[in-house]
């Protein structure tokens, strides 16, 4: 753990620990500056059951600024969903450098309305002064007939609904239409990608607008079975189960949740790759 | 009907266009016009003429200043229409009622049934602290379960949406936590009303019009309307100069009076609409109100439903396209029909009636559309002495043309609409 990474970890856990509007983290204990790497393992684990038991009610979480996201990428998943709170002024900063790359004209988003993603995304695309359009993901001939007329060129949606959109674009004759797509997938082992028109780069969520890990193009040209770790985390494997941690002051800070029961991390060209290959 | 600084700034929008350097759109269209100063003789505005336009020819502002591109969704089969929006406010902004009703009383768990709001929720939790959460209205058993989770106190969403909430909801007793609802979308029917009037009992309904052509919220009600628990607007004169007209064009002003919604856009909007007609009927109910709002109480009674239109030397009417149709029972299966009815521009900028007869066809008999066409103009009586074909001849219209649509289509209700 470097340096940077303890003084991010220790900051977040002083903030947790003695939070008052929260008690989701009361165990854990005192640290000393300094002593972090030591006493890391002694923080308790979280899982997703904890998160969901204490989001029974709501006023529990610390920030005040926040909306909520929802954990379940499911709808059907009725039994498991319970809300989040992500902070008001929350920066998707992968989706962002995507924007900042060449100018898509209008950024698209198609991605399910239960996923709560629209706010974040309006706001990310409007700081780099690009519009945008959210559309649903129930009416594919419409979203085609707006990607046409704007000629839009960044599409962020999920693999299922891309492929719908290639089919009836390439139907019509607007095959190379959009040049970049900005797949949301649920962490767990790479789904199969579909052909698409231009790049293509997946991000991987823990929760729907809660992204852990991308993969650029170029790592999924070489079948990287994987991502890079958002920096937002820190993750550790151990004994095959991963957990992340926060390392920005999100509005429910992640402390050692455990987000999978068989993952492994490699190193690609310099870069740290996690591998999922059981989500939790 | 508008107070004099409304009409004024309708003008200083008309000027506004012609100036442009974003967009040629109103020079164009306007490009025949001699005078401006006789409001009623500047040319209305259609829907058809902006679809027929591109999206980025209709822009006034830079590109990057446009917040959101919003499609209308193409249901009604009239296809769809992309429209900007902006988040700019009139320099003498008012909120609309429900936004103070909101803040006197504290609330800030809103939800939703509309994706647009992703453009609001930054703008509405700087100024309100209203947070929203989004609900899906192809899903209502997920949409109660969020509903459940989050016991909001505010609903925004298209009356029917509401309404099937109620149902899906497991804890009825979260609906008596709601304490606002505003309607925007569509007409709410008396039944709708009364129906979540009785479930949101404790909710002050507000009832709002706003359409992805207007780009923003023009008409709400007043202080007044919601005391009586009303489904009534006014138009709102920070946003809108706004008419009335019947058939004809004429403007109507007196109570009782029904005829086309036509609006003229005054507030910033990416794409100014001047005189557009909106294809919503609407009522003249009170022609003043004890409220400080100085534009009439108005019912929007939902979309136009025309049986007749007057054109150049007489009228279509529907009755009279029934019979022409009936007379070829041999070639249409079911005998239903649309009547889709444009005015086209000639070459030298006069405005011509083209009608279009959307028929559903019976493959098994051989139909050429040509000569069906041609036959229905020769039959179709606009006056009693005076057929289609007659007014073609004489270059008053665009040849009529005949649309097959498969056997299976749904027509709908027969009807005249005008694009």
């Amino acid at each position: 753990m470097s340096p940077d990474t303890q003084k991010k970890i220790y900051s977040i856990l002083q903030f947790v620990r003695n939070n008052k509007h929260s008690s989701l983290y009361k165990n854990i204990p005192k640290i000393k500056k300094g002593g972090l790497e030591l006493m890391f393992n002694r923080i308790p684990r979280t899982t997703i059951n904890n998160l969901q038991e204490y989001s029974k009610n709501l006023f529990h979480y610390p920030e005040k600024d926040i909306r909520y996201l929802v954990s379940e990428f499911d709808p059907n998943n009725l039994k498991s969903l319970f809300l989040l709170p992500q902070r008001v002024d929350y920066e998707w900063s992968l989706l962002k450098e995507e924007v900042e790359k060449k100018d898509p004209i209008v950024a698209i988003l198609v991605v399910p309305t239960f996923w709560q993603m629209g706010p974040m995304f309006y706001r990310t695309c409007r700081k780099s002064k690009i519009p945008v359009s959210v559309l649903s993901h129930r009416n594919l001939p419409l979203t085609v007939q707006v990607i046409k007329e704007i000629k839009a060129r960044l599409v962020v949606t999920t693999p299922d609904i891309a492929i719908g959109i290639q089919k009836m674009l390439s139907d019509e004759g607007y095959e190379n239409q959009v040049k970049r797509w900005h797949l949301i997938v649920p962490v767990g082992p790479l789904p199969r990608i579909p052909w698409l028109s231009g790049e293509i780069n997946i991000e991987f969520h823990i929760f729907p607008g809660i992204p852990v890990g991308y993969l650029p193009y170029k790592f999924l040209k070489e079948k990287i079975n994987g991502f890079l770790p958002n920096p937002e985390y820190f993750f550790e494997i151990e004994n095959s189960t991963c957990f992340i941690t926060s390392l920005i002051s999100h509005a429910l800070p992640l402390i050692r949740l455990q987000i999978s029961k068989k993952a492994k991390k490699n190193i690609h060209k310099g870069k740290e790759i996690i591998t999922i290959y059981e989500p939790a | 009907m508008n107070p004099p600084e409304a009409q004024k700034e309708a003008l200083a929008v008309l000027n506004g266009v012609l100036e442009s350097n974003y967009s040629n759109f109103y020079r164009k269209k306007y490009k025949h016009c001699t005078k401006f100063d006789d409001w009623v003789s500047i040319p209305f505005l259609t829907r058809s003429e902006m679809q027929r336009t591109s999206f980025f020819d209709r822009l006034f502002i830079p590109l990057g200043d446009m917040d959101m591109v919003r499609p209308t969704s193409g249901t009604s089969g009239r296809g769809i229409l992309l429209m900007p929006k902006w988040g700019k406010k009139p320099q003498s902004y008012k909120p609309p009622l429900h936004v103070k009703y909101i803040k006197q009383k504290s609330l800030n768990r809103a939800v939703t049934f509309s994706g647009a709001h992703s453009y609001y929720a930054n703008d509405v939790r700087n100024r309100l602290g209203i947070d929203y959460l989004y609900l899906d209205p192809g899903d209502m058993q997920t949409s109660a379960r969020l509903f459940n989770l989050y016991k909001p106190e505010i609903i925004y969403g298209f009356p029917y949406a509401i309404a099937s909430l109620v149902s899906s909801l497991s804890e009825k007793s979260l609906a008596q936590k709601v304490q606002a609802i505003i309607f925007f979308g569509e007409r709410c029917s008396d039944t709708q009303w009364r129906f979540i009037q009785k479930y949101f009992a404790n909710a002050v309904i507000f009832s709002e019009y706003a359409s992805i052509e207007t780009q923003a919220t023009i008409a709400g009600p007043c202080t007044e309307i919601v005391r009586k628990k009303e489904k009534y607007v006014h138009p709102l004169p920070d946003y809108v100069f706004f008419e009335i007209i019947d058939s004809s064009g004429e403007t109507l002003t007196k109570e009782g009076a029904s005829g086309e919604l036509v609006i003229t856009t005054i507030s910033p909007v990416v794409f100014p609409l001047i005189r557009y007609r909106t294809g919503d009927s609407a009522t003249i109910i009170y022609s003043s109100c004890p409220c400080s709002i100085k534009t009439p109480v108005i019912s929007i009674d939902g979309r136009i439903e025309i049986d007749r239109l007057r054109i150049p030397g007489g009228e279509l009417n529907l009755a009279e396209i029934e019979r022409v149709v009936s007379q070829c029972q041999e070639y249409v299966t079911g005998g239903d029909f649309l009547v889709q009815y444009i005015e086209i521009k000639d070459r030298y900028g006069v405005l011509k009636p083209k009608v279009t007869i959307e028929l559903s066809w019976n493959k098994k008999k051989k139909a050429d559309s040509t000569v069906l066409a041609k036959i229905f103009a020769q039959t179709l009586r606009v006056a009693p002495q005076y057929t289609y074909a007659d007014g073609v001849r004489e270059g008053k219209y665009e040849p009529l043309t005949i649309q097959f649509l498969p056997q299976d289509t749904n027509m709908g209700k027969r009807r005249i609409i005008r694009n």
